[in-house]
């Protein structure tokens, strides 16, 4: 308990909201958020939604970050715990923009970990640099997570809020783990609402803003 | 087993030792040997406790690191997996390890991976089963504290990966240093 109420005194800033308005929409896995930001923790920087692509704009965006896994995580480790509790299959991937280094911006793509629930799934993606490991001395070793629900042939997906805490959950049942649910501001609100692409695909949007951070040791 | 070398699970003297200045403190000059670890668990600790003076903390006058210095040995029946070597201070993580078992033309292959904010991400390859690793980094902020604290080596390994031995070697420690990280900024304050 220490440790959760002592990670919530790290600061996030939000240091910059993207307006630049872009009319092209030329992907179907293309959708609009409401509130793509970057966010630094000490020297990191971090954009708070994936990308359906390494295109950095509003209109390119996937999902709002909902999970910080902190303090020994790395994406082998996570990632092996939610296969343990089957989260056995993976999709197609999807972009993380993510600086490290505070001078060039990398992208990390990732197919994440899917558990089958009946007909429908949810899916969890996990970033972090290309090596798979991040760190800075407020949160240590540290990968950020995105999370959704695909449904109906995966024709309509999103949910992300409730797909959040079906990945909390998870991580609430692995051994030492401790889970803050809706930890931290992420600045990445979005009513639930619907976007429809060309194809009658659905994207529903929905997040409250605070990301769920999860304490590995 | 080596002479000196500790396998109990925590080991403590009556009197942790005091870092009281700018330097390295060796876990030897702090009154350890080196710690083994059994290998027989999927995930196995050890600890070691200091103190901290009363004003500790991780900056801005003074820095605290972990100095990690190991010898790990993969059994020869390893599968392709993965295990990992980290240190962390009264929990905080401050140094992690990640080592990955291959087998190529049925020979055992190590390669490991390591990431710090001296170095950045650095990646080793070898032919062999057996790896030195040495390895420093700065501590989390949360893993500095005034008086007692507790320096805890990790050994985790998965499904088939089998560790044969790791020993901590007392060349290990924690560093003070007036010298703040790289790219460390004031103006974030």
């Amino acid at each position: 308990m220490i440790r959760k109420t002592a990670l919530k005194k790290v600061i996030l800033i939000a240091v910059g909201i993207v307006v630049l308005v872009s009319l092209s929409v030329n992907s179907a896995l293309a959708w609009t958020a409401s509130h793509l930001s970057t966010l630094s923790i000490e020297e990191d920087l971090f954009r708070n939604y994936d990308f359906g692509s390494d295109w950095d704009n509003y209109t390119n965006c996937s999902w709002p970050v909902t999970m910080l896994f902190w303090n020994n995580a790395e994406i082998d480790k996570v990632k092996s715990q939610y296969r343990l509790r089957d989260w056995i299959l993976w999709g197609y991937s999807e972009w993380a923009k993510l600086n490290e280094t505070g001078d060039d911006w990398i992208w990390d793509t990732d197919r994440g970990v899917k558990k089958p629930i009946g007909l429908n799934f949810i899916h969890m993606r996990v970033y972090a640099d290309s090596d798979d490991q991040l760190y800075n001395i407020s949160w240590g070793y540290y990968i950020l997570g995105t999370t959704h629900y695909d449904k109906d042939g995966e024709t309509k997906c999103g949910w992300s809020e409730e797909a959040e805490q079906q990945a909390a959950l998870v991580a609430e049942s692995v051994p030492g783990w401790g889970v803050v649910e809706d930890w931290g501001n992420f600045y990445n609100y979005e009513p639930l609402r619907k976007e429809v692409d060309e194809e009658g695909n659905e994207h529903w949007w929905q997040c409250g803003g605070y990301a769920t951070a999860v304490y590995v040791p | 087993m080596g002479l000196g070398l500790c396998y109990g699970c925590s080991i403590s003297y009556s009197e942790p030792r005091l870092i009281d200045g700018f330097g390295v403190w060796t876990l030897k000059e702090l009154g350890y040997s080196d710690i083994g670890f059994l290998c027989t668990e999927e995930i196995e600790t050890r600890s070691v406790e200091f103190r901290l003076p009363k004003k500790a903390a991780q900056g801005p006058e003074s820095w605290y690191l972990i100095h990690l210095n190991f010898h790990i040995k993969f059994g020869e029946q390893s599968e392709e997996d993965l295990a990992y070597v980290s240190a962390s201070t009264n929990g905080y993580c401050c140094a992690q390890v990640k080592f990955r078992v291959k087998r190529e033309d049925d020979l055992l292959k190590i390669d490991w991976s390591t990431v710090d904010l001296i170095n950045g991400k650095i990646d080793y390859f070898t032919s062999s089963s057996v790896a030195d690793v040495s390895f420093k980094n700065y501590l989390q902020i949360r893993g500095v504290c005034p008086g007692l604290n507790t320096l805890t080596f990790q050994l985790e390994q998965y499904e088939g990966c089998h560790v044969e031995s790791l020993r901590i070697l007392n060349s290990s420690g924690i560093e003070c240093t007036p010298i703040p990280p790289p790219r460390w900024d004031t103006r974030a304050r």
